[in-house]
């Protein structure tokens, strides 16, 4: 199968959420596709940027592979979805990173703010285990699939226009 | 002509006769010279006579006399110089003679009145002479005697129009240099009443509203008798007459009359009246001068001439006193009010010198006349001013335009008050401007208003912008927080939801345990929905509701929670407070919001197994009572330390807090007047901080 081998290929998906329902959501619904190998979660942004830059425990690689995508949250204690994301765009090695904000702020002001800081896409969280599922399976099809963007840089310039809510 | 037949230049024809006796030629020698004589004595256009020297008695008179004298030849003979001469010039005529006839004077000239045979007077020239015979002894007087009596009427008739002109001259001099014409009419009229040989004069105005004659002078007459006309119709007198109509009535002859409009004067005795009417210049009648004589039954067209200019004099100077009386009237009235205004006001000349300033200037400058007389106002500006004022005024003067300038004047009390001076030019027919009216009205209080009330506008802006800002900040803030509140709500709901979803899949899917387990989730997250609607509901009150303050002893609140919240009385957490802790100006409910929230975070927010110990104590510095929440807790990291309070900031997973509770106590503080603060590391606790003032 097609996302399986994805899921080989290392094809990883970050997930940054500090709500542990829509964690076990999102986590629920990548098993529903059989994709659950491609996730990776982390509480906060603090460990986002840890998971990212390789530090401790995400030294490992092999457990903790560089992602091809990143879902942001955005209501993050401590260190907010938004700086997360600044961090990446600032970051030497991940600028090209993709990045979903994934969050169930409705308001344009934080859209806007998502397109001016970079984020590919933005995502409003659904509400039931159905549309958790659609959200997934557009996710793994967009960036994950063999004909999706296969590598970082070639993900379209950050900022570009590909930011839409789907 | 006879003189051909006198001697002298026939005597030379004369025969004379050898054989005639001496005395014969004597005597006709004599005969002839007094027939001579006697020719001449009586053809003479003039009159002549001889008198005796002693008695007077006339002894010759030629033809001319008798028709001089109206007496015949033998009439004149019998009589003497003086039964000739009108008594009131007979002694002195006979003083003369007498001197002529005694020798001391050879002769003398006069001219005096003869009473003619009719009892008329003759004007006459007398030029006498004595002769004397060969002794020298007076033999008889000789007088030649002119009728000069139309060159004396002539005389009469012109020291009479001399005599009227001048009266008139004085009448309209005395009139017009009167400061009262009416004081001196009655005394001017009686002089005009005896010069005309009159009786009676009598003035009377005439009231127009009511149409009755006032009376106002008269002559000759008790005033009772004028009042009586008072009472009439204006038709009803011959004055009133001639005031209502507006024209001369002149009644004559009232002797015999039975006119009962001249019955008032005829009681007088009157037989001859004129009446003038007084005239204004558009023909409006003002009153009447009415002369009255008992002597004679008309009037010449002289008297009635005189009459007329008089009663023009008197119209004239009517009018000038009636227009004096109403400019006098009119600044007696000005005056009364320029001095019964609160402003300061004067009278300027043409070329803006002062030359009159109302009473409250001098009350106000403290000046006096003297100091203040034409520029002398200079004198109570300010000196920085005054160019200014000056450049303006001029300019005022010189193009006519009125004046208007706010200028600081000196009291009396050498303080500078704020006037507000406007001077209107006043006009003449043509345009010129006479002089000029001034005020000063006090504006200080209006200049200290317009001050306050620009700075009070000012201010009031300032307020308005800062509440608005304010104002602003706080919807932002509320739109914030209400976006933020339905948006972090939406959390425990989906995940109500989706385990709701799960546990329905876990039940058909025969797995009652993991069923129970989703339960359990969906209730923590209904409380987790419970807390923030709670904060919401607090925070929102925190911004809402009034705060008043007072003392208060936090001390004792702080000890009734411990001992009452059951979330403070847990075995294993221990919350000291200190024994001295000042009161504070505060709001009891606002500080209970407060500290249950700084210790309730000081008890959740401790490292798992760690019993968590508080202490409370207070701190007085700089006027401020500081209010120190120390707890052993996980303390909170250098990058979240300055978002602590902020709304919806939270330092941990969402699990453990809405993000309300500092937001909350900042508001709740800053509302009561305080300040909030925190200083903490990580690991190693946080120390809270309220800053309030101290109750007195």
């Amino acid at each position: 199968m097609a996302l399986l081998a994805v899921a080989e290929s290392k094809l990883i998906v970050l997930y940054v959420e500090d709500e542990e329902s829509d964690r076990l959501f999102v986590s629920r619904a990548f098993a529903k596709e059989g994709c659950e190998p491609c996730l990776r979660m982390v509480n906060d942004g603090r460990a986002a940027m840890d998971y990212l830059s390789g530090v401790a425990d995400y030294a490992d690689r092999e457990r903790f592979p560089l992602p091809r995508v990143v879902l942001l949250d955005l209501n993050l204690p401590e260190i907010h979805g938004f700086e997360v994301l600044k961090w990446i765009r600032e970051h030497p090695l991940h600028s090209e990173l993709p990045v979903v904000i994934f969050t169930s702020s409705t308001r344009d002001e934080d859209r806007a703010r998502a397109q001016l800081l970079g984020a590919n896409q933005f995502v409003p969280k659904p509400n039931t285990l159905a549309a958790f599922g659609d959200v997934v399976r557009n996710l793994v099809a967009r960036w994950l699939s063999a004909g999706g963007p296969t590598a970082p840089g070639s993900t379209g310039s950050p900022g570009s226009s590909n930011l839409v809510a789907d | 002509m006879t003189v051909t037949r006198l001697p002298g230049a026939a005597g030379g024809a004369v025969v004379l006769h050898s054989d005639v006796s001496e005395r014969k030629r004597e005597e006709q020698a004599l005969r002839q010279s007094e027939d001579q004589f006697r020719a001449m004595f009586n053809i003479a256009s003039v009159g002549k006579a001889q008198t005796d020297p002693v008695t007077g008695r006339l002894l010759r008179v030629n033809a001319a006399l008798c028709r001089l004298t109206g007496y015949t030849e033998a009439e004149l003979l019998a009589r003497s110089v003086r039964d000739l001469t009108h008594p009131e010039d007979r002694e002195s005529d006979w003083a003369s003679f007498a001197r002529m006839a005694s020798g001391e004077a050879p002769g003398y000239e006069n001219e005096m009145r003869y009473l003619a045979a009719d009892g008329s007077i003759v004007w006459v020239h007398v030029s006498a002479n004595l002769i004397r015979d060969e002794a020298g002894k007076p033999l008889r007087t000789t007088a030649i005697i002119q009728d000069i009596t139309s060159r004396h009427k002539a005389q009469a008739a012109l020291q009479r129009s001399r005599d009227r002109l001048e009266l008139l001259t004085r009448t309209m001099s005395a009139l017009l240099t009167a400061s009262d014409p009416q004081a001196v009419i009655e005394a001017l009229c009686n002089d005009v009443r005896r010069f005309l040989d009159c009786a009676v004069f009598f003035n009377f105005l005439l009231d127009p509203a009511k149409r009755r004659l006032r009376y106002n002078a008269c002559g000759g007459v008790a005033p009772r008798v004028a009042r009586l006309v008072e009472g009439l119709e204006l038709g009803a007198s011959l004055c009133g007459t001639a005031a209502g109509g507006a024209c001369r009535v002149v009644a004559e002859h009232l002797a015999g009359s039975a006119d009962p409009r001249s019955a008032v004067v005829r009681s007088l005795g009157i037989r001859a009246y004129a009446c003038h009417p007084l005239l204004g210049p558009e023909n409006q009648v003002l009153g009447t001068l009415s002369f009255g004589a008992s002597n004679r039954d008309t009037f010449s067209a002289e008297d009635l001439e005189l009459m007329k200019a008089v009663t023009d004099h008197v119209a004239v100077a009517m009018l000038r006193r009636r227009t004096e009386q109403a400019l006098r009237e009119s600044e007696v009235q000005f005056r009364g009010l320029a001095d019964s205004i609160p402003n300061l006001a004067w009278w300027a000349n043409a070329d803006g010198a002062i030359t009159w300033y109302n009473r409250r200037w001098y009350e106000y400058t403290g000046a006096t006349p003297g100091q203040m007389e034409g520029w002398g106002w200079e004198s109570v500006h300010d000196p920085g001013m005054l160019p200014g004022v000056l450049e303006r005024w001029k300019s005022c003067l010189a193009s006519g335009e009125p004046f208007e300038m706010e200028i600081p004047l000196r009291g009396a009390d050498g303080k500078f008050r704020w006037f507000l001076t406007r001077a209107v030019p006043v006009r003449d027919g043509a345009g010129n401007v006479l002089r000029w009216f001034g005020t000063n009205t006090d504006i200080s209080e209006i200049r200290e208003a317009r001050m306050v009330l620009a700075r009070s506008k000012e201010q009031l802006e300032g307020l308005v912008l800062e509440r608005t800002a304010s104002l602003r900040e706080l919807v932002e803030e509320m739109e914030h927080f209400s976006y933020t509140i339905t948006h972090d709500m939406r959390a425990p709901l989906r995940a109500m939801q989706g385990f709701a979803e799960i546990t329905g899949e876990a039940l058909v899917e025969g797995r009652p345990e993991e069923a129970e387990e989703f339960l359990r989730r969906i209730k923590v997250a209904a409380g987790r929905m419970d807390c923030l609607i709670t904060d919401a509901l607090s925070y929102s009150q925190a911004v809402r509701n009034e705060l008043p303050l007072g003392p208060v002893d936090v001390g004792k609140l702080l000890r009734g929670m411990v001992d009452t919240y059951p979330e403070f009385q847990a075995a294993k957490a221990r919350i000291m407070v200190e024994r001295e802790i000042p009161w504070v100006m505060g709001n009891e409910a606002g500080l209970t919001q407060c500290f249950s929230n700084l210790l309730g975070n000081a008890l959740k927010f401790v490292e798992a197994g760690r019993t968590p110990e508080v202490r409370v104590r207070a701190d007085l510095r700089d006027g401020w009572l500081r209010l120190w929440v120390e707890d052993n807790g996980i303390g909170i990291s250098a990058m979240m330390l300055p978002r602590v309070f902020d709304m919806f900031a939270r330092g941990s997973s969402s699990a453990a807090g809405t993000g309300i509770g500092l937001a909350l106590v900042r508001k709740v503080v800053n509302r009561m007047g305080g300040r909030v603060g925190v200083e903490s590391e990580s690991g190693r606790g946080s120390r809270f901080w309220v800053e309030l003032k101290p109750a007195r």
